[in-house]
C-alpha cells in the first residue's frame, strides 16, 4: 500500500549557499497492515523521511505511492484531506496543546476538521480505556505525567482511524514501564485495528515489537531485518546485527 | 466544536497569554485616546489665549505615535503568532487548511483588538480628567479652569477607533498572509537552533568602546558652538558603538568568562551566561535601538523638565520688574491706566521708579580690531544700575565698576547672531574695553533686541556725557506690584487697554505654556516609549519559549530541582533589561551634560530631573523584567512535569 521510488531530499539554506543531500535515494514498500520500525545512526534521515511521508515536508525528487497515488504530485487541498483522514501522526515531544484538556486534545482532529468524522465518544471511550487515561480525561497536559502524554499523543493520532500511523521516537521520552504500555498499545493497534505503523526509534527493545526494521545510514536504505519467531529472537537478532555495524548506531 | 467555538474556546484558554497582547493594546489605545481628546478639548482649554496651538501640537504628535505604535503592534503581533507556531502547525497536521487558519487568526486578533479597544478606551476616559487636570497644573493652573470636566471626547473616541480598527484589520491581514504562506515543516521547525556560536571578536570589541569613549569625550567639551556642530559626531559614534557592542563586543566578554574555568563551572554561571549570550545575540540590534533610543528619550524628558523649572526664573531675568515700559510719545496716560488697574484688582504697588538712559553713538569692534560697526548704545552709572537690580524680581550682588571702566549688556539677540563687543570707540575718539556683563546680570526685555546698554562709574560718566552729544535721554518706569504670580486679570485689563509694556507675569504665563507643554508630551512620549520597549523585550523573550522548553526538560533530566531552575531562569532574562537600561542611563548622563552646554542650561541643575528619569525608567524596567521572569517561569517549568 505504501511505496517509496528513490526519494531525495536536499536541503538548500536559505542564502542557497549551502546544500546537503538527506536522503539519496531511498526506496521501499510497506504492506498493509506491517508495523515497521526504522533505526539508524543520528543524522541519517530518519525525520526526514517520516516527514516525507507525512507530507510535512516535500521531497526533492523521487514518488512517494499511498494506493497507487503519488504523494508528491497531490495539491495542498488533497494533502490536507490526506493528511486528515489517512495518517495518524505521534511525535517525538508529544506536540499537545497546553491550553486544550486532553480530551479536547485527542478530539482535536475531528474537531478541527471539515472532517467526515462525527466525534464518536464510543471509541473515545474505548481508546483512552485502552490505553489507561480514560480517568484523566479531563485534566490538562501539563498536570499528568510523560507516559500519560504520550499515550494521549497516541489516542490523538488513532481517533480518526487513520490507515498509518507515524511515530517518530515515540518512546524517547519515555521510562521503561510506560514505554512498554505504549509499545504494547501500538502492538495492539497493529494486530486489532490492522493499522500500518512506521516507528522511528533508536531503541533495540522498541524495535522488537515491530515485524520489520529498516536500517538507515547516510540517507541510504542500509539493510532489513524480518522477524521471524518470537520478540525476543528478534530483539537479540537485532543486537547481533548491530553489533556488526560496528557501533554505527546508538 | 466548530470553528467558530474554537476560536472562543482558544481566546478563553489562552487568556493569561493574551495578557500581554492585551495590555500593549490597551495602553496604545490609552495613549492615543488622550492625546487626541487633549487636541480636542475646547470645553477646559478654551479660555487658552491660543489653543489651536495646543489642538495642532497635541494632535501632531498623536499622530507620530500612531505611527510608532502602528509598527510596535506589528511587531507584537508577529511574536504573538510566532509562539503560537505550535499550535498552528497541529492544526495544519490536522488538515485544516491555512487559509481557514489564517482566518481564525484574523477574526481573533480582531476580537482581542476591539475588546482592547474598548477597554482602553474605557480607561482613556475614566483617567481623562486626572491627565487633564495634571496638564493644566504644569501649565501654571490658575490660568486655566482648574476643574476639568467628567465627559467623554466624542472626536477622540471616533478618530481612536476608527484609526485603531484600521490597525488591527491590516495587522490582521498581515498575520493571514503569513500564515497562509509558510510551510507545514517551518512552522514545525524551531527557529535558529543549532545557531552557530559567535566567537565575538576583540578588535569590535575595543572599536565599540573606543566610538563610544570618544562620543562620550566629545560630549564633555565646553564649548556651545562646538558641541552644537559635533551633535550628530557624537550620536553616530555612540550609536554604532552601541550597535557593536551588543553584536559583538558582549560576546568577547562573555567568551572570555565561558572560558575561564575557574568562574563558569562554578553554580549554574555556564547555563546561565550561554543563555544569556545567545538571546543578546538575536536581539542585538533591537536592544541598541532600545538603548539608544531610551538615552534620548531621558535626556529629552531630563532637559525639559529643566526648562521648564527654570520658567519662572527666566521670566524674572526677561521682565526685570512686574512692569516696565519706556516712557515715549503716546505713554503720558500709562502710569495712570496701570495704577488704576492695580487698585481694582487690590494690589498695592511695592516699588515705582524712573531710569534715565543717555542714548549716544559709538563705533565697536567685534572680533577684529580694524572694522568697528556704527552703533547706538544707552549709558547708566553703576550705582543706577544696582539701585536698579537690587529693587528687581532678581537677587544680584552689586556691580563694582573702576574708573575708565565700561561694563557692556547685549540683549540676547545680539549675543547669538554677532560675535561679542570687545571694544568701544566714542564720538570723542576714546576707547574703552567693554566688559562683558555675565549672561546671570539682566537688564529688562523692555529694550527689545539689539540694544546695548553700557555701565559706567560717575566718573567715567561725568565724562563721557560731558565730551560726547547725547541723542536722547530715554526714561523706562519700573512698577513691582503685590502677588504679581496671579495676574491673569490683571494681563487680560492690560491686553484689553492696549497698554504696550512688558509684565513679568506674561514672561511668566508663556513660559509655562510652551515649556508645559513641551515637558507633558515629552514625559508622556517618553512613558509610552520605556513601556513599549520593555514589553517588547517581553515578547521577544516569550517568543522563544517553546523552543527553550526542551532546554528545561533537559535540566530535569540532570536532575535540577524547580528551585534552582526558577533561579536559573531569572538569572538569564534579568541581564536582558538590565543591560539596556544601564548603558541607556550612561549615555543619557553625558547626553544630558552636552545638551545643558549646547542649551545653556548650565545654571540649571539637572541632575534632579535626570535622578527621577533613571529612577523611572529603572522601575518600569524592573516591573517588566519581573513580570517576564513570571510568566516564562509559570510557562515553562508547566509544561516540563
Ligand atoms: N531543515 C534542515 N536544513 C538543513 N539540514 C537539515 C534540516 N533538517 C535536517 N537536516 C540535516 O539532514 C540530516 C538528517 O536529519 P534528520 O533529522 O532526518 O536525522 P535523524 O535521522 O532524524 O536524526 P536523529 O536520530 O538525531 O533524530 C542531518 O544531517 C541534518 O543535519
Ligand atoms: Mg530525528
Amino acid at each position: 500500500m505504501l511505496r517509496l521510488e528513490n526519494v531525495k531530499k536536499t536541503y538548500v539554506s536559505k542564502i542557497g549557499l549551502n546544500k546537503y543531500e538527506a536522503l539519496k535515494g531511498i526506496s521501499f514498500e510497506v504492506e498493509d497492515g506491517e508495523f515497521v520500525s526504522i533505526m539508524g545512526p543520528s543524522g541519517s534521515g530518519k525525520t526526514t523521511l517520516l516527514n516525507m511521508l507525512g507530507t510535512i515536508d516535500t521531497v526533492s525528487s523521487g514518488a512517494i505511492y499511498i494506493d497507487n497515488v503519488d504523494l508528491t504530485k497531490m495539491k495542498k487541498k488533497e494533502l490536507s484531506d490526506y493528511r486528515r483522514e489517512k495518517i495518524g501522526f505521534i511525535f517525538q515531544d508529544f506536540n499537545l496543546l497546553n491550553t486544550l484538556t486532553l480530551k479536547e486534545n485527542i478530539l482535536l482532529p475531528i474537531v478541527l476538521g471539515e472532517s467526515k468524522h462525527k466525534i464518536d465518544f464510543k471509541k473515545l471511550q474505548e481508546v483512552t480505556k485502552k490505553l489507561g487515561i480514560s480517568h484523566i480525561l479531563n485534566k490538562y497536559p501539563y498536570e499528568v505525567s510523560g507516559g500519560e502524554r504520550q499515550r494521549t499523543a497516541c489516542a490523538r493520532a488513532i481517533i480518526t482511524n487513520p490507515k498509518i500511523i507515524l511515530a517518530d521516537e515515540p518512546t524517547g521520552n519515555l521510562d521503561s514501564k510506560s514505554s512498554q504500555e505504549l509499545l504494547s498499545m501500538l502492538e495492539l493497534l497493529n494486530k486489532e485495528y490492522n493499522i500500518t505503523i512506521l516507528m522511528v526509534t533508536h531503541d533495540i527493545f522498541a524495535a522488537s515489537y515491530s515485524d520489520r526494521v529498516l536500517f538507515i545510514r547516510d540517507g541510504k536504505l542500509y539493510n532489513e531485518l524480518i522477524k521471524e519467531g518470537p520478540r525476543k529472537e528478534f530483539f537479540d537478532a537485532i543486537i547481533d546485527f548491530e553489533a556488526t555495524l560496528g557501533g554505527g548506531v546508538e | 466544536m466548530s470553528l467558530g467555538k474554537l476560536v472562543l474556546k482558544n481566546i478563553k484558554m489562552n487568556l493569561k497569554n493574551y495578557g500581554m497582547y492585551l495590555f500593549s493594546i490597551v495602553f496604545s489605545v490609552f495613549t492615543i485616546y488622550t492625546f487626541f481628546a487633549l487636541g480636542n478639548s475646547d470645553d477646559f482649554l478654551g479660555n487658552l489665549a491660543n489653543n489651536a496651538y495646543f489642538e495642532s501640537l497635541f494632535q501632531s504628535f498623536a499622530w507620530v505615535i500612531l505611527f510608532v505604535l502602528f509598527f510596535y503592534l506589528k511587531y507584537i503581533n508577529k511574536q504573538f503568532v510566532k509562539s503560537r507556531k505550535k499550535e498552528i502547525a497541529l492544526y495544519s497536521l490536522f488538515g485544516v487548511s491555512n487559509t481557514k487558519i489564517g482566518a481564525m487568526l484574523f477574526i481573533e486578533n480582531l476580537m482581542i483588538g476591539l475588546f482592547g479597544l474598548g477597554i482602553g478606551l474605557v480607561f482613556g476616559i475614566i483617567f481623562f480628567k486626572l491627565i487633564g487636570t495634571l496638564f493644566v497644573n504644569i501649565l501654571g493652573g490658575s490660568a486655566f479652569i482648574t476643574t476639568v470636566p467628567f465627559a467623554v471626547n466624542w472626536k477622540g473616541l471616533q478618530i481612536t477607533s476608527v484609526v485603531f480598527l484600521i490597525y488591527f484589520i491590516i495587522i490582521g491581514l498581515f498575520s493571514l498572509v503569513t500564515v497562509n504562506r509558510s510551510k507545514l515543516i517551518d512552522l514545525f521547525q524551531a527557529e535558529n537552533v543549532g545557531e552557530k556560536q559567535v566567537k565575538g571578536s576583540w578588535f569590535l570589541l575595543i572599536l565599540s568602546i573606543v566610538l563610544i569613549a570618544s562620543g562620550y569625550y566629545i560630549a564633555c567639551n565646553d564649548n556651545p558652538v562646538v558641541l552644537f556642530a559635533a551633535v550628530l559626531l557624537i550620536l553616530l559614534l555612540v550609536i554604532v558603538g552601541t550597535y557593536l557592542f551588543f553584536t559583538s563586543g558582549i560576546q568577547v566578554i562573555l567568551n572570555i568568562l565561558r572560558k575561564s574555568k575557574k568562574y563558569i563551572l562554578k553554580g549554574d554561571r555556564l547555563l546561565v551566561i550561554s543563555t544569556f549570550k545567545h538571546r543578546i545575540r538575536s536581539n542585538a540590534f533591537m536592544i541598541s535601538a532600545i538603548t539608544v533610543l531610551s538615552a534620548i528619550a531621558i535626556t529629552l524628558v531630563a532637559c525639559a523638565y529643566g526648562i521648564y523649572y527654570s520658567s519662572n526664573e527666566n521670566a524674572k531675568m526677561d521682565s526685570f520688574y512686574d512692569i516696565s515700559y519706556q516712557m515715549v510719545e503716546g505713554t503720558e496716560d500709562y502710569h495712570q491706566e496701570i495704577k488704576n488697574i492695580l487698585e481694582k484688582n487690590n494690589r498695592s504697588i511695592l516699588s515705582d521708579q524712573v531710569q534715565n538712559f543717555a542714548q549716544l553713538d559709538v563705533c565697536n569692534y567685534q572680533g577684529s580690531e580694524n572694522y568697528c560697526t556704527q552703533n547706538t548704545m544707552y549709558l547708566i552709572t553703576d550705582e543706577d544700575y544696582n539701585d536698579l537690580v537690587a529693587h528687581s524680581l532678581i537677587q544680584r550682588d552689586p556691580l563694582h565698576v573702576e574708573e575708565n571702566e565700561l561694563y557692556i549688556w547685549q540683549s540676547g539677540a545680539v549675543i547669538t547672531t554677532n560675535l561679542p563687543i570687545e571694544s568701544i570707540t566714542l564720538e570723542d575718539k576714546s576707547t574703552y574695553l567693554a566688559k562683558p556683563l555675565g549672561k546671570d546680570n539682566p537688564l529688562p526685555n523692555v529694550f527689545r533686541y539689539n540694544t546695548s546698554v553700557l555701565i559706567a562709574d560717575e566718573a567715567t560718566y561725568q565724562k563721557i556725557v560731558a565730551n560726547n552729544k547725547i541723542r536722547s535721554v530715554q526714561k523706562i518706569e519700573f512698577i513691582n506690584y503685590e502677588d504679581s504670580k496671579n495676574s491673569e486679570t490683571i494681563l487680560s485689563e492690560v491686553q484689553a487697554k492696549n497698554l504696550s509694556i512688558s509684565m513679568y507675569y506674561e514672561y511668566y504665563l508663556s513660559a509655562m505654556i510652551a515649556f508645559g507643554t513641551m515637558l507633558f508630551i515629552a514625559s508622556f512620549m517618553a512613558l509610552v516609549f520605556m513601556i513599549a520597549t520593555a514589553s517588547l523585550l517581553y515578547f521577544k523573550i516569550l517568543s522563544t519559549m517553546e523552543e527553550d522548553r526542551d532546554y528545561y526538560r533537559l535540566l530535569d533530566n540532570i536532575g535540577t530541582t524547580e528551585k534552582k531552575k526558577r533561579k536559573i531562569i531569572t538569572k538569564q532574562i534579568l541581564p536582558v533589561f538590565l543591560c539596556p537600561l544601564m548603558l541607556a542611563m550612561l549615555h543619557a548622563t553625558f547626553a544630558i551634560k552636552s545638551a545643558s552646554t549646547v542649551f545653556g542650561l548650565w545654571g540649571l541643575s539637572l541632575w534632579k530631573p535626570s535622578l527621577m528619569m533613571f529612577g523611572i525608567y529603572t522601575f518600569i524596567y524592573l516591573i517588566f523584567a519581573y513580570i517576564t521572569i513570571r510568566s516564562y517561569q509559570k510557562r515553562v517549568l508547566k509544561g516540563t512535569n
